[in-house]
């Protein structure tokens, strides 16, 4: 491990990146207490979430990380017992974070589930930029593309990782760049949520639409940074797309298809639907043949991740038409 | 048309984070449809405020989840939900108090649950297994080293005494290669010299390499050279295919090596053969089996067992002697049985890909087997052993001119006819790859690298202090 050390006493070890870590948990639960709790909520339900957020998505994440890396661990008792060693792979956090917040609305402490994820849902955001900037404080900030040109070695582009000779190597800071990505897209999110948290729609649920446009949001972001990575995680059976990108993929699916079947119920089937669900095929498409080119041509990286970057930014805008379909008009008159 | 939703404007707004008003926005504060005056607790438990403007600004009731209503034809521009009463709810001190005081409760909980994340959470090593290697030492081995050195350095010039060089078992890098070592050479006769000056290394075994092949034109002869390894690379044709083909010489086992990417057994990283190669300073390195790539076979590193699921694909083993040995599908099948074969016959690392292409001198058929779509033409690659530290390495790949590729009864009859008495498949297709002199030597797939988890390498056992003496 090429951890750097914040404090060192004793057997207590604490890594700069947990430190760094523990600042985005902090800050995602005051932002979200605050969003929450200014929209009516009760702080009680989002205290609560945090805790059980964290309970459900640690061993979750780290049982998804065992299952694309078993020979890593003795077994999945152990991977989920001992946390001194090991990785993560996020996108556990998701289905964590969803497990908590149903379990905080069973329990009372929240209106509704889809509420409390709304209110979450930009402090999601900025706690996994938070989990991306830690990775400035150790290793695992690697991707595949290395820079040569003297000009590109510094932040943002690029971080130095440590090679096994000891050498420095130049590579693509991918988590740094998430980083700023993820916290442009909390800003995004504050702002969506102010102006359409419980939304009037004419089908689907008025609530967790702001937590569906951070999972599509996120989703898109890491179907492509996921992609520079060297170290990323593949199921067991395919060493090709990695899990996180196939999350990604599913998740954005999964949200167009929910949409798609509010905006038909609302207005009926019509020829813009079409024309949505082919342009998200497409880019769908597109977006799968870059990652198959990148990972057969990697030289051709610059052109690749171009493309993959505006097809997965289109397939949001795509998804995101298809949610304003839903949507109800605000009120009389406003479009005069 | 919709003209509720102008479309660029929505665009615009979804992908920009100014203030813009947009279509669906009002502008602020003038207008009484401003966001402030939306339903401003959506999903608040307590009575809404009563709202100066008619009721037709909170279409929806207060809290509620679903807003499910009749399909609306586009036409009906004026529709709107129609606004629902709300009845106003009673606040319960009690209710209030209790929740304030689980608030606290969770706002404790919350704390310690961060404290724990602060301390246990530390995602940076990306592996929980970093593989020391087993630094088992075999004692009597390095006496003898050690013994016939002083000897060779005592004597000096009274009697020749050939040294040995080893490279440590656990050693991430081996030695770096003399740079004068290497060459490259169009004429068959200066590879011939070559194998002439390494008379001593090759202890009489006869060479692989031949000035009758029927090389590649235009692609030149690679070598390298110094007093413990020998190799020599080229590409000829055989049966219409393109084979890239290397002869290693060694004068100790420990020379050839596995290198796994971050030396770590199941490392999530990935990275190209030739980075390894170059990062281990290996002379050549061929490709080995992706072992993360799948889970098959027996696997081990460093003397240690990781992986013991033999029961579909064949086995080879690599002794600290340098020797090849195979284990068929289906033998080896308890851990226990393997791991003391392991032991009693000094493996170092074992790869799993296979088929057996040639066992004892004999050619091996292979009807059928679970991997590397044995009966299509493929990009393959394999390794073999001609003699005592003696190994052939042969790609065969794809050319400009459009050249067929192996299926694995094809590549074995190939490297069969290489008089070498043991073969074995690595993975192929875009994986298939020699690296010498910095980067691949063969038409990789794709005309590029893929990254893969480990190579097989032949490295010098010279010191590198000795190199710049």
């Amino acid at each position: 491990m090429n951890a750097s050390i914040a404090i060192y006493s004793g057997s207590i070890v604490i890594y700069w990146s947990s430190i760094v870590i523990g600042f985005g948990l902090a800050a995602c639960l005051c932002l979200s207490l605050a969003l929450f709790t200014a929209n009516g909520g009760r702080g009680a339900g989002m205290l609560l979430l945090m805790p059980l957020a964290l309970l459900f998505s640690i061993p979750l994440c780290r049982a998804l990380h065992w299952y694309c890396h078993m020979e890593q661990y003795t077994g999945l008792f152990s991977a989920l017992t001992d946390y001194s060693s090991g990785s993560y792979c996020l996108p556990g956090a998701l289905l964590g974070v969803w497990l908590a917040a149903l379990l905080v609305h069973k329990l009372g402490f929240a209106p509704s589930t889809g509420a409390l994820l709304d209110a979450f849902a930009p402090g999601a955001a900025l706690a996994v930029a938070f989990i991306r900037l830690s990775a400035i404080f150790g290793s695992t900030c690697r991707s595949k593309i290395t820079f040569t040109s003297p000009l590109l070695r510094h932040l943002p582009l690029a971080s130095a990782v440590t090679n096994s000779s000891g050498g420095v190597d130049y590579r693509f800071a991918t988590f740094f760049v998430q980083f700023i990505v993820m916290l442009l897209l909390t800003l995004w999110l504050m702002k969506f949520y102010g102006r359409r948290a419980g939304w009037p729609m004419r089908s689907g649920s008025r609530t967790g639409n702001v937590a569906r446009m951070f999972l599509l949001s996120y989703s898109a972001v890491e179907m492509v940074l996921d992609s520079t990575r060297y170290d990323s995680s593949f199921f067991p059976f395919n060493s090709f797309i990695s899990i996180a990108q196939v999350f990604g993929a599913l998740c954005v699916l999964g949200i167009l298809v929910y949409y798609s079947v509010h905006a038909v119920k609302a207005r009926g089937l019509r020829p813009y639907h079409f024309a949505l669900w082919l342009g998200f095929l497409l880019t769908l498409g597109a977006a799968g043949f870059s990652e198959y080119m990148v990972q057969r041509h990697g030289s051709w990286y610059l052109g690749c991740y171009a493309v993959m970057s505006l097809s997965c930014y289109l397939m949001v805008l795509l998804v995101y038409q298809m949610y304003l379909r839903c949507c109800a008009k605000r009120n009389k008159g406003e479009q005069e | 048309m919709d003209r509720e939703y102008d479309l660029e404007e929505l665009l615009q707004e979804f992908s920009s984070l100014d203030d813009a008003p947009s279509a669906l926005e009002p502008e602020e504060p003038a207008a009484p449809e401003a966001p402030d005056e939306l339903p401003e607790a959506p999903f608040s438990q307590e009575a809404p405020a009563k709202p100066e403007e008619p009721v037709e600004e909170l279409p929806f009731p207060q809290g509620s989840e679903a807003g499910d209503l009749p399909p609306v034809p586009d036409e009906e521009e004026d529709w709107e939900p129609e606004a629902e009463e709300v009845p106003p709810v009673k606040k319960n001190l009690f209710y209030e108090v209790l929740m304030a005081f689980a608030g606290l409760i969770f706002l404790g909980v919350t704390a310690i649950a961060l404290l724990w994340v602060v301390l246990n959470v530390h995602p940076d090593g990306g592996t929980a297994t970093t593989v020391a290697g087993d630094t088992r030492l075999s004692l009597t081995n390095n006496l003898d080293v050690y013994m016939n050195n002083a000897a060779s350095d005592a004597l000096g010039d009274l009697a020749y005494i050939k040294k040995i060089y080893t490279i440590g078992e656990s050693a991430t890098v081996a030695p770096v290669p003399d740079p004068k070592g290497f060459g490259t050479t169009d004429d068959p006769a200066v590879i011939q010299a070559l194998i002439d000056q390494a008379w001593e290394l090759l202890e009489g075994q006869e060479m692989i390499w031949s000035p009758e092949a029927d090389f590649v034109p235009g692609e030149p002869m690679r070598y390298y050279y110094d007093e413990t390894i020998l190799v020599i690379q080229w590409k000829e044709y055989i049966e219409e295919r393109c084979c890239t083909c290397a002869e290693v010489k060694l004068a100790h086992g420990s020379q050839v090596r596995r290198k796994l990417a971050e030396d770590t057994y199941g490392s999530s990283v990935q990275l190209y053969a030739s980075e390894m190669a170059n990062a281990a300073n290996a002379v050549i390195a061929i490709n080995g089996d992706f072992y993360n790539f799948r889970n098959l076979g027996i696997t081990a590193y460093q003397r240690k067992l990781y992986r013991n699921n033999p029961a579909t694909v064949d086995s080879c083993f690599f002794t600290a002697g340098g020797d090849m040995l195979f284990s068929k599908a289906g033998e080896l099948m308890k851990t226990g049985e393997t791991e003391k074969f392991i032991k009693d016959n000094d493996v170092v690392f074992a790869i799993a890909f296979g088929p057996i292409l040639v066992d004892k001198g004999e050619l091996q058929y292979c009807a059928s087997y679970p991997i590397g779509e044995i009966n299509l033409e493929y990009s393959r690659s394999c390794i073999a052993q001609k003699d005592t530290l003696h190994y052939f390495l042969m790609t065969i790949n794809h050319t400009d001119d459009a050249r067929p590729r192996a299926n694995i009864n094809e590549l074995a009859r190939f490297v069969h006819s290489k008089d070498v008495i043991k073969a074995y498949t690595l993975d192929g297709g875009q994986t298939a790859e020699i690296v010498m002199m910095g980067g691949p030597v063969n038409n990789v797939d794709f005309g590029n690298e893929r990254a893969v988890s480990d190579i097989l390498y032949f490295a010098t056992a010279i010191p590198s202090q000795e190199v710049s003496q």
